[in-house]
């Protein structure tokens, strides 16, 4: 059944325990550019990443995946929903992002300014309606070892959620020299889209030098502000949250958009309301 | 039972217990610190002295009070507030509000060699009500100030899903000197979802001198706040209301966020019951 009212809410707490995390975010930060949490140590420990270009679909379904916040399904015919999600950056604030990670891949050739192919795995069914045609799916480079002194373009051809291929995107945010492990490039969409089905090649202007760099596809499940260092804004809970659907088999990762350069640690929760 | 409408959420609040804890300075920026070894209300705690611990199950002196409920009937988190008493003590939340399951002592601060412990078996109290871990963390309290030295502490425990031979180091650097109350929280291994129980620590160096005690806490509640002086006021919608199992051992960690000036921190906590 849908949580449809503030009983169905309450009656769905407590079905999946409350999530603590509790992440060291060590490498040098960028003001304003995005940093993963993914493969970095603490609460939970960290993730690792595929080695295969079309990568691996993530689930969490039959057991959770290394470096997630953990999920479980709910029981019987039960849906789950984001009914609090807080977080603060004890370096400088900034913006947190509780993402679903749905598919990740790795192998590509750093080095290399041809057009490397991808041909991704079929993503989950958790895209913004729990299907796979991936509405509201977002694809982003993460690094996951430091990246040598160069900042190419990155371009990603891929299928919209619409299922039209030959779709192309760049780099939101501008690549830098030498990125380090963590640092997180988020790719555009193509004007009309809404959202990536599939991924078929990725593109470098240049060569990266050396390091190592993977593609990831996320869903956004919620976002709050740390104002200040230590500081947490207004929770997203489930009515300034809005009770986003989480599927079965979420994967559930932190992603920052730091306010300056100050490591720090990266702490709050989760918690599911399941009904 | 369990609560399942707002109604029986309201009908269930038990009554507030207060928080006043005063707070000393000289706590190192972006650690946690403990409220456990700090008075006057609940009276301030106290350590075990061995290493292999003690498991704890309410009435704990150093916890919140607590009654388990009667019947059938269920405890969750029905209201909590933090507040700091000064915007320039350094202390604001975030705090965790946790359920302290163990604690030991005795620990060689000048030894780097692997110190043996063999942790009794924890209450049922791991994030589903059981004893197997899961949901259930490690964190460093320094019940005396320590000596001037940045050790990185290791720690072996089993995980909640019983493998053996796990490790976790702290997650924040160890400040050098040290003050009491200050908490280091140790890391999971990979795939790790919590401790069920600890088998040894070990210090990179030594730490000279002070009293260092290991815990294991299930985080209850996280609560933040956008302002340093502000309350951080949560209620049974947007706590989400977590479970407290009966014989909790209830008490709040908090964040140093900029000063390390004395003041306090004042709160309130209430359960309800369904």
């Amino acid at each position: 059944m849908a949580i449809a009212s503030v009983d169905d809410l309450i009656a769905g707490f407590n079905q999946m325990p409350p999530q603590f995390f509790h992440k060291a975010i060590t490498p040098t930060l960028v003001s304003g550019r995005p940093q993963s949490s993914w493969g970095l140590g603490g609460i939970p420990g960290g993730g690792s990443f595929d080695t295969t270009l079309a990568g691996v679909a993530l689930s969490s379904s039959s057991a959770l995946v290394n470096g997630q916040i953990p999920f479980y399904n709910p029981s019987g015919t039960k849906l789950s929903y984001l009914s609090l999600f807080n977080a603060i950056f004890s370096g400088v604030g900034g913006r947190i992002l509780l993402v679903d990670r749905l598919w990740h891949n790795g192998g590509f050739t750093i080095t290399s300014g041809a057009a490397q192919t991808v041909d991704s795995a079929t993503f989950p069914a958790r895209d913004a309606d729990g299907a796979t045609s991936g509405k509201g799916v977002l694809l982003g480079v993460e690094i996951s070892s430091a990246a040598g002194a160069a900042a190419p373009t990155i371009t990603v051809s891929y299928t919209n959620s619409a299922g039209t291929s030959g779709r192309s995107a760049t780099n939101a945010f501008a690549t830098a020299n030498s990125p380090g492990a963590g640092a997180f490039f988020p790719i555009g969409l193509q004007a009309g889209d809404v959202g990536v089905r599939s991924v078929q090649s990725l593109t470098l202007s240049a060569s990266w030098l050396s390091g190592t760099m993977n593609l990831v596809a996320y869903r956004i499940l919620a976002e709050v502000a740390s104002p200040g260092a230590s500081l947490g804004g207004p929770g997203a809970d489930a009515l300034r949250g809005g009770l986003p659907r989480m599927y079965d088999g979420t994967v559930p990762s932190l992603l920052l958009y730091p306010n300056g350069t100050t490591a720090g640690y990266l702490s709050g929760q989760m918690i599911v309301a399941q009904n | 039972m369990t609560i399942t409408t707002l109604a029986a959420a309201i009908e269930g609040l038990r009554p507030s217990y207060p928080i006043i804890k005063s707070i000393p300075g000289n706590h190192s920026i972006g650690v946690f610190g403990t409220l456990w070894n700090l008075s006057p209300q609940p009276p301030l705690g106290s350590y075990d002295a061995t290493l292999d611990g003690v498991a704890l199950t309410a009435p704990v002196t150093g916890a919140i009070p607590w009654t388990d409920p009667d019947g059938s009937n269920r405890a969750y988190l029905g209201r909590l507030e933090i507040t700091p008493s000064r915007a320039d003590i350094g202390v604001v939340v975030p705090a965790i509000l946790a359920d302290r399951l163990w604690h030991n002592g005795g620990i060689d601060v000048t030894s780097t060699s692997a110190q043996s412990i063999t942790s009794p078996t924890w209450p049922a109290r791991d994030e589903v009500g059981q004893a197997n871990g899961r949901g259930v963390f490690l964190a460093l309290e320094v019940s005396a100030a320590m000596g001037a030295a940045t050790p990185t502490i290791t720690v072996e425990y089993t995980n909640s899903d019983g493998v053996a031979g796990r490790t976790g180091t702290n997650i924040f650097p160890a400040p050098s000197s040290a003050a009491a109350e200050t908490t280091l929280l140790i890391s999971l291994q990979a795939g790790d979802r919590g401790v069920r129980s600890v088998q040894s620590i070990t210090l990179s160096a030594s730490w000279l001198s002070g009293t260092i005690n290991l815990v294991a806490f299930r985080p209850v509640f996280y609560a933040v706040d956008t302002a340093t002086v502000t309350s951080s006021v949560y209620d049974v919608i947007t706590a989400c209301m977590p479970e407290l199992y009966d014989g909790s051992v209830l008490y709040v960690m908090w964040h140093n966020r900029s000063t390390s000036n004395a003041g306090a921190i004042l709160g309130s906590f209430q359960p309800t019951w369904g």
